[in-house]
């Protein structure tokens, strides 16, 4: 039977394009927060086997990972200028027509003769293919097949049932949630960092392939390549060959379009992009990620010496004064919407019934490494403060005035309430057996193991449990989620 | 962007502070320069390979030549009674000047994405994989456009030898050598630990 290009193939062919151009534009954004990639999970600047930015880091960990972000440019990254939290969510809405428009090409695939199209049924197509591989050498084109030639049909089988495989599982890998409960999965590709430097490879794969699927169309005839996947037409009159190259150059003007139109709307109206796209990405994220609580189990010889700061530490009066007396006679209040308000000093607090547990931090840009955490279950001081029935998040205000960014608040986080009481979530006091540092969040920060980074928080001050949080801050959830668009929810 | 415009939105009128030293520097006018010198190295090498491989293979030294003239005056240029002469002097220069050309585009797209500084065995790496893309562009999409007629001319051994093979192993290690040697716009090589960092410590930190 004559395979051709039916109009599932046709339509999915189109919408791949515009999924794959905007997965790889706001791809380079997210690489951008972190222009480094490593085949080790604990990040040592250095150690990095390719970079992507014009600057080094001083070699004595005088600075902390914000300064190592490289803001691209617009019209290579999408957005660009350092917009990571936008970045991401233009990836993973990217990620779902991407991934619906690949099930129903499989569809077509799978429910009609057209997997032949891809699926070799004999040996004697490595044969063949060597053949058209010689063919092509001699710059002739080797005969057509049903519809390609033993290469196309290689490369094409290796690209959707390898490749594409291949960027999604390693793009799962990095999600700390899926990390966290399944130890084993980023460990499929060298671990987490391993997994990051694969699907960058598996980019730079995909951009090849265009690159040398656009100069085989052209050596086989563009034009009536064009007519065979615009109108499906093997065999088209000069008519029907006009009407296809008018319909690829305004498909091709559209895409152009879209992508000037998301990347200006983002850059010009940031705010309206965010909600608007994560209407369709929190819901999926909470669905799928967030249930699943971390079961971390790291030894003591995985622990990374001299991990990266990120944050600056307050440089408040009052922080500096406690800081200096290491904490004495500070208390950590508890309160809100609770039956019974808690005020602790650091001693009390370290009375408590307390955990340890080794763990990686991933960082939403990118960078990990491993520390031991030692401190009390938040789920203890949920117990202990009789939560209204009202309450739904808890706010961690902090010590953090933000003196980088003057005039925007000082730093706030807001979590699910069903999160406190994960396995694994502390307020952690020390780190690596010593109280913790204040670049790494003293007097006590949030570990919140199947969450990035950024929810974290360090520097906590107090927390109260609210029953909304709009109407904190910019109502967004979080200081990084007003200012820097950032999701409320990270597990991925 | 209008001024109205930057004051309508709620993007962020402020940048981190940033710290970090700078290790590499994009002047346009030297990527120019290296780039032209890198592309005549390269291209020079790949003229002298080639020649080699066609008398080796072919018995005939100008077929390269001849194949550069044949992209403007046609297949006429691949008979025996076109002059010697006139296909080494058009075939030359076309060869330069390409070769030039590709040279600026290679070290533009190394300066654009920070890769003048990187590892060398990633450079040699970017100049095989550059080779082999103007190889397959060249000879799979662009001359089949602007000389169709050459199709099927050119036999197996020539192209391989006179085509991947002379591309992937002579022009790009050419152009990544002459990166690595001379590291234009790389003020520092991020990767040596030389201790001699003395910047303060950022404010606040322990």
């Amino acid at each position: 039977m004559d395979l051709g290009f039916p109009l599932g193939i046709r339509l999915t062919h189109a919408f791949n394009l515009v999924f794959l151009t905007l997965l790889i534009r706001s791809g380079i954004e997210i690489l951008g927060g972190h222009p480094m990639l490593y085949f080790n999970d604990h990040c040592r600047p250095g150690s990095e086997w390719i970079r992507f930015t014009s600057k080094r880091m001083f070699r004595n960990l005088r600075w902390t990972a914000e300064d190592e972000k490289e803001p691209y440019t617009p019209w290579l990254a999408l957005p660009g200028r350092d917009n990571l939290g936008l970045g991401r969510f233009w990836h993973f809405v990217s990620v779902v027509g991407w991934l619906m428009t690949g099930l129903v090409y499989l569809l077509v695939l799978f429910t009609s003769e057209q997997w032949h199209r891809l699926v070799p049924t004999s040996a004697a197509v490595f044969h063949e293919a060597g053949q058209a591989a010689v063919a092509y050498l001699r710059l002739d084109v080797p005969p057509p097949g049903n519809p390609y030639n033993a290469l196309q049909q290689l490369t094409y089988f290796v690209l959707v049932f390898v490749l594409a495989p291949l960027q999604i599982n390693t793009g799962l890998a990095m999600s700390p949630a899926l990390a966290g409960r399944f130890q084993w999965f980023p460990r499929l590709f060298g671990g987490r960092q391993g997994a990051r430097s694969l699907h960058f490879v598996g980019l730079i794969v995909f951009v090849a392939f265009t690159v040398h699927h656009v100069a085989l169309v052209i050596a086989h005839g563009l034009v009536d390549g064009l007519a065979a996947i615009v109108l499906g037409e093997k065999a088209a009159t000069a008519g029907e060959r006009a009407v296809a190259v008018a319909i690829a150059l305004t498909f091709v003007t559209g895409l152009v379009a879209l992508h000037v139109w998301a990347t200006r709307r983002s850059l010009l109206q940031p705010r309206a992009v965010q909600a608007a796209l994560q209407r369709i990405v929190d819901p999926l994220q909470a669905r799928l990620l967030q249930p699943l609580t971390s079961r971390q189990s790291y030894r003591p010889e995985d622990i990374t010496q001299d991990p990266r700061p990120n944050g600056r530490p307050p440089r408040n009066q009052a922080y500096v004064d406690l800081a200096e007396r290491s904490f004495a006679g500070w208390t950590f209040e508890v309160g809100g919407l609770v039956a019974r308000p808690l005020s602790l000093t650091l001693d009390e607090l370290r009375r408590l019934q307390s955990e340890h547990q080794i763990t990686q931090h991933k960082c939403i840009q990118g960078w990990s490494y491993t520390a031991a955490w030692q401190g009390v279950p938040l789920r203890a001081f949920l117990d202990r403060c009789l939560p209204d029935q009202k309450a739904r998040y808890i706010l961690f205000r902090t010590f953090d005035e933000k003196w980088e960014e003057p005039g925007h608040g000082e730093y706030y986080s807001v979590i699910d309430l069903d999160l406190a009481r994960a396995p694994q979530t502390l307020i952690a006091y020390d780190m690596n057996g010593q109280p913790l540092p204040a670049a790494f969040g003293a007097p006590l920060r949030l570990r919140l193991e199947n969450q990035l980074g950024y929810k974290m928080v360090k520097w906590i001050r107090s927390i109260e449990l609210v029953a909304d949080y709009h109407d904190i801050g910019a109502g967004q959830g979080g200081w990084r989620a007003d200012l820097l668009h950032y999701s409320r929810i990270a597990p991925i | 962007m209008t001024d109205s415009e930057s004051q309508t939105d709620d993007r962020r009128s402020w940048a981190p502070p940033r710290v970090g030293l700078e290790v590499e520097r994009r002047d346009r006018w030297e990527i120019v320069r290296h780039g032209t010198f890198a592309g005549l190295s390269a291209g020079f090498a790949l003229g002298f390979v080639e020649i080699v491989v066609s008398t080796a293979l072919r018995g005939d030294p100008w077929l390269p030549f001849d194949f550069a003239v044949a992209i403007v005056v046609g297949p006429e240029a691949l008979a025996p009674v076109f002059p010697v002469a006139a296909a080494v002097a058009l075939g030359t220069v076309i060869h330069i000047l390409l070769s030039v050309l590709f040279g600026v585009v290679f070290l533009s797209a190394l300066a654009l994405t920070f890769q003048l500084s990187a590892r060398s065995w990633l450079i040699i790496l970017y100049g095989v994989v550059f080779a082999l893309t103007v190889w397959e562009v060249n000879f799979l999409a662009v001359l089949p456009l602007i000389a169709p007629t050459l199709r099927g001319r050119i036999d197996l051994l020539t192209q391989l030898w006179n085509g991947i093979v002379s591309y992937s192993l002579v022009y790009g290690p050419v152009l990544a050598a002459y990166v690595i040697w001379v590291r234009p716009g790389t003020l520092d090589r991020w990767w040596l630990t030389d201790g001699r960092d003395a910047e303060p410590l950022p404010l606040g930190h322990d």
